[in-house]
């Protein structure tokens, strides 16, 4: 075997920060070195984004399998449950979500088109659309369902349950929207360090591996939810 | 200059120094290995936590071989008119001074609580602490880039955060050790881990652990694909890569496609001891069965992220050590995918006595199917011997012993999968002993063999071959000693997890227990080879064993960028047979003889 | 346009590519031909997938209240497989259309596709095998039909579950760590069986207090609580701690059923 010296990293491919002070931050970020290209860096990223999302499908999987256990054993008490959810709540942030990851593929474009100013705008959209989210979860479907005795497990005591194995229900409700509400937090906590360095100039043509990857991570939070929304709320 | 520079802007001169150079002084460097982003740093780091682990888990199995030396008995004397119990044949009692909360209660005597509690502690630290990170985090971090040409793996922050997370997660491990430990045994089954000890929280701090655990095996397995896929040298397809490349590729698809199962499962379980959500429980309508299901789609993967990476280091010593091309490199590139495949097919055979019988004859019939990328493996590596020049040296007599025990294990798998069978050999010492001779003397023996394989590369340091061959025998005696019998006991009824037995069976336990002080000594024989070659070994040269593969071309222990340019991939990783290794005397690793006639290598 | 951000003037690429055989900034090849890694999306056609998105949750909402109008008004009943196949097949369409656009899947290299399909097919053994056995525990002894429970309160519910045959509360832990109950147990406990004290004394003020739907509930709970009677077979225990858990099966009316 010969090792003869190659184009590793031309060095004019990796930017030098000092070099070019005057140019706006994402012109100036340079690519870690062991790798031939920024496409190459940008590349990898996303395929480790994706099988990061891999990991969470399946870590959902878990709950869509006890779901789906529990539901061929308790129908009666997965419909009975179903009804206690209100319909509209659950459509509403379906709606809530959906638009917010329109909002984060919209702030992708702008970064591509260095559209400094609607990237923030964008983005603060959807970190307000995340707020909504959690507002509404909380206030409108959690604190309720907790005061009426709707609780997961041992702690259900709602007295007018129709199927003694209505509690299961419950359990897989709180665990299923907790965890789902858990991701919500964390992509928004994601998405607002983006937002932040978007106001120092980090994202531009070709130059947006951050958002496109949290980006990734956000729509995944919406797909999980677009499964959870008719299996909780619709089928009945 | 028609060449150009390898490193960015000439920031790395080429006189740089091996990746072991300290920086400034002592703190400086702990400070720099701390924050290192060195896939080879942290290679050394996971090598040293996992032998870490492997210690404390060898004590705790230590300590429930000397348990068993007598069974324990309960013997009932009326003394003066009272009724005295008292128990015999324990010798983990005496710990009980030291262990908080073990007295004992409705039968069962202290020192049968601390003995639960002692195979449970093994049981989870070898598995989720050791073999599980074991050869992908330490020798997989540290060679899979030289092997593939690359200056580093894909993502090396994630990679540290990977290290940083194993340590957090065994600190959660060892914290509720210190806090007295728990007795659900490694599966944490239900209702054992939720329902016992209702008073602390031990049992949620050891599955916490085992779910923070499992991120960084995640971040891991993540890494090496991406790399895998990305970073590959010039000229390096798919089929020239090392064998262990591909064992760590399929390793890696395991642990991102399982692990995450195993955190909603113990994120589940954690619901389950603390909120009572009812899934698990029967008498609240849930099942715990459903339970095992979770568990075991994600452990029976675990599996083979134990074994693959042993398969690979099987790849790369034979090879070497035998001076041979390696036989059926395809199929032993495809084997080790189809393993990988097939291990999400057969979780059920672990609950054999427990799902409903429909499953259990699928997952029967599946589980055969392991067997034959198994064999076609085991096949290949004895071809390759066939009529090569062997080196007994340790890394050889491991990878023999590989070979030998690692067949054993294999092949008592089969009756285990058979129905009819395993009614009779479940919980019993034959599973004991098939997963030992699996888990130890597959994963662990290959992991030895590759540190000694490797330990020139990585710390530019020769040990003593004496003595480390005298430590790999004693651990091949010691080994077959603790678990053969094992096998026989489980045959003829011996239950799993008993501190107690019928006198019968005592000479076989007692000849497991010595097997197991044998091994240990072994083991401490192993520790001082290498304490004794980083302080006082002679300097490694590059390629001390004759490899082809990218890593015996650069120096050792590595420079910090690997190699000084970018290596171009000219021939395969095993060409043995036309292609004089890098850096080597053709006096010493002399080609082999053209063919005669009519003659053929295998 | 491809890469012109990063390729400087000098070191010429084309000419190492000449003379390696391969492009140094690209050895295998990933980006040749059309660069997959940055494709722009055009505003009409994210806008296009938002409406779609939304029509869909539309769609799946309506025909969801559809089916339960069909099934009361016209009493019509429709099989419940229907109800999840509409709503699972809206949702994969809506998730395909996130997939594909919004994540850009369709403009990206085929090794992503790859890797989500191959976690879908991980996802489908999982739940599928899962569901084997979870779903036919009862189906090869066929005997042991219409007196199998896969697990379950035996129909009484919490009461029941929380509570042993004597009253004791069966999760430790729920207890304070002195053993004292803390109430919670308790409370859940007390609200159950308020009110069906006061609906079995008296139905009549349990009407004139809860609101008719919440009656009615509990006029099905007590009904069904009636009917309940303790299981026959040892294949329901339902009390782990009682002594027939291990007993030979004594159950005529199985073997009946054979
Ligand atoms: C030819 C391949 C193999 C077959 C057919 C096989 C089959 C089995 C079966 C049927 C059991 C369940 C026994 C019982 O509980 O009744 C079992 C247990 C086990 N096997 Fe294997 N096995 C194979 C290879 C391996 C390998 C390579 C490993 C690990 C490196 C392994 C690790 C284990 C472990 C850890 C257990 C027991 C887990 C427990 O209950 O604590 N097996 N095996
Ligand atoms: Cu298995």
């Amino acid at each position: 075997m010969t090792s003869i010296d190659t184009g590793g990293n031309p060095p004019q491919n990796n930017p030098q920060p000092q070099a070019l002070s005057t140019e706006p931050r994402w012109k100036r970020q340079p690519f870690a070195n062991h790798w031939r290209s920024h496409a190459e860096d940008f590349d990898a990223c996303k395929i480790g984004m994706w099988l990061f999302l891999t990991t969470e499908v399946l870590l959902f999987a878990g709950i869509f399998v006890a779901y789906a256990v529990f539901r061929m054993w308790y129908p009666e008490a997965f419909a009975n449950g179903s009804h206690h959810l209100d319909v509209h709540w659950g459509a509403l942030n379906t709606v809530i979500l959906l638009i917010s990851s329109f909002t984060v593929a919209a702030s992708i474009r702008n970064a591509q088109l260095n559209q400094q100013g609607l990237l923030k705008i964008n983005l603060s959209i959807t970190l307000f659309c995340a707020l909504l989210f959690m507002i509404i979860k909380f206030t409108f479907e959690y604190a309720p369902k907790w005061a009426e005795g709707k609780r997961p497990g041992v702690w259900f005591s709602y007295p007018f349950a129709a199927d003694p194995n209505e509690h299961i229900w419950w359990s897989l409700y709180y665990s299923a929207t907790g965890i789902h509400a858990l991701h919500v937090l964390i992509g928004a906590a994601v998405l607002f360090v983006i937002l932040l360095k978007s106001f120092k100039g980090w994202y531009g043509p070709k130059h947006y591996t951050g958002i496109e990857v949290a980006g990734l991570y956000w729509h995944l939070v919406d797909v999980i939810w677009i499964f959870l929304f008719p299996l909780l709320y619709l089928i009945h | 200059m028609s060449t150009i520079d390898t490193h960015n802007a000439g920031q790395h001169a080429h006189h740089e120094g091996s990746y072991l150079t300290p920086h400034g002084g002592a703190l400086a460097t702990i400070w720099n290995w701390a924050t290192t982003i060195d896939h080879k740093k942290i290679g050394v780091m996971y090598l040293f936590a996992i032998m870490f682990m492997f210690f404390l888990g060898g004590v705790a199995a230590l300590g429930v071989r000397a348990e068993l030396w007598e069974p324990t008995r309960v013997v009932t004397q009326v003394v003066e008119g009272e009724t005295v119990t008292s128990y015999t044949g324990q010798v983990l009692v005496n710990l009980a001074p030291i262990v908080p909360g073990v007295e004992s209660e409705g039968g069962i005597s202290a020192g049968m609580n601390i003995y639960n509690r002692a195979f449970s502690l093994h049981g989870i630290i070898m598995t989720f602490m050791v073999i599980v990170p074991s050869v992908p985090a330490s020798l997989g971090n540290f060679f899979l880039p030289l092997m593939l040409g690359a200056k580093d793996v894909a993502f090396p922050r994630l990679n540290l955060m990977s290290w940083y997370i194993y340590v957090f997660g065994s600190i959660f491990a060892v914290a509720a050790v210190v806090m007295g430990g728990v007795d659900t045994g490694w599966t944490f089954y239900t209702p054992y881990s939720t329902m016992t000890d209702a008073d602390h929280l031990r049992v949620v701090f050891v599955i916490l652990a085992a779910f923070i655990l499992g991120f960084s095996s995640i971040l891991t397995g993540l890494n090496f694909i991406v790399t895998v896929h990305k970073l590959r040298a010039p000229g390096m397809g798919w089929f020239d890569m090392p064998l262990f490349v591909w064992a760590m590729y399929a390793t890696a698809i395991i642990q991102v496609l399982a692990t995450p199962v195993i955190g909603i499962t113990l994120l589940l379980l954690i619901f389950e001891r603390v909120f009572h959500v009812g899934i698990f429980d029967p008498r609240m309508g849930g099942d715990p069965v459903l339970y095992q299901h979770f568990f075991w789609f994600y452990s029976h993967p675990v599996v083979y992220v134990m074994i693959i990476p042993a398969f690979g280091i099987i790849n790369e010593i034979i090879p070497v050590h035998a001076r041979k091309k390696l036989f059926g490199y395809r199929a032993m590139a495809f084997a080790t995918l189809g393993i990988a495949a097939v291990s999400f097919l057969v979780w059920g055979h672990h609950m054999f006595t427990a799902s409903g019988e429909l499953a259990a004859m699928i997952f029967s019939a599946l589980t055969f199917l392991v067997a034959i990328p198994t064999a076609i493996k085991v096949f290949n590596w004895v071809a390759t011997l066939y009529k090569g020049s062997i080196a007994f040296n340790t890394p050889m007599l491991y990878a023999l012993s590989f070979l030998f025990m690692f067949t054993i294990g294999g092949l008592t798998g089969l009756p285990l999968a058979t129905l009819a069978t395993d009614l009779h050999l479940h919980d019993s010492y034959f599973v004991v002993a098939h997963f030992h001779y699996v888990m130890m003397g597959g994963t662990i023996i290959a992991f030895v063999g590759g540190i000694h394989h490797w330990w020139p590369k990585m710390f530019g340091k020769l040990y003593n071959e004496r003595w480390a061959i005298i430590g790999c025998v004693l651990v091949f005696i010691g080994f077959n000693l603790t678990f053969f019998t094992q096998f026989i006991l489980g045959t003829r009824g011996m239950p799993r997890r008993y501190a107690s037995y019928p006198d019968e069976f005592q000479f076989l336990h007692q000849l497991s227990t010595i097997g197991s002080w044998i091994l240990g000594i072994g083991f401490l024989i192993h520790l001082g080879v290498f304490v004794h070659s980083l302080v006082a070994g002679r300097k490694a040269p590059e390629n001390p064993w004759g490899g082809l593969s990218l890593e015996w071309e650069t120096e050792s222990p590595p420079i910090e960028h690997n190699f000084h340019h970018e290596p171009i991939v000219k021939h395969g990783p095993y060409d043995f047979d036309t292609v004089q290794p890098p850096h080597t005397d053709p006096a010493e690793f002399p080609m082999p003889e053209p063919l005669r006639p009519g003659e053929r290598t295998h | 346009m491809a890469d012109q951000q990063h390729q400087g003037p000098a070191g010429s690429p084309t000419s190492d590519k000449e003379k390696l055989g391969f492009d140094p900034t690209d050895p295998h090849g990933f980006h040749e031909g059309e660069e997959h890694g940055h494709h722009i999306l055009s505003m009409r056609m994210l806008v296009t997938i938002l409406a779609l998105l939304l029509l869909l949750t539309g769609l799946t909402v309506g025909s969801a209240q559809a089916e339960i109008v069909i099934a009361e008004e016209l009493g019509i009943t429709i099989p419940q497989w229907v109800n999840v196949a509409v709503a699972m097949t809206i949702a994969t369409i809506k998730a395909i259309l996130v997939v594909a656009f919004f994540m850009q899947l369709y403009y990206d290299t085929k090794l992503n596709t790859m890797i989500l399909l191959f976690c879908l097919l991980t996802f489908g053994l999982f739940i599928g095998f899962t569901s084997i056995d979870m779903g036919n525990r009862d189906r090869i002894y066929s005997w042991k039909d219409g007196q199998h429970t896969p697990g379950g309160t035996g129909g009484l519910g919490l009461e029941r579950a929380a509570f042993d045959r004597d009253g004791n509360p069966r999760f430790t832990a729920v207890l304070g760590p002195d053993g004292e109950d803390t109430g919670r147990v308790r409370r859940a406990r007390e609200e159950v069986s308020d009110a069906i004290t006061d609906f079995s004394s008296d139905p009549e003020v349990a009407r004139s207090r809860l609101s008719p739907e919440v009656f009615e509930r509990l006029q099905r709970y007590h009904e069904r609580k009636k009917a309940y009677r303790p299981a026959p077979t040892p294949n329901r225990v339902t009390d782990l701690s009682s002594p027939r858990l291990f007993a030979p099966p004594d159950d005529e009316e199985g073997d009946a059923n054979n």
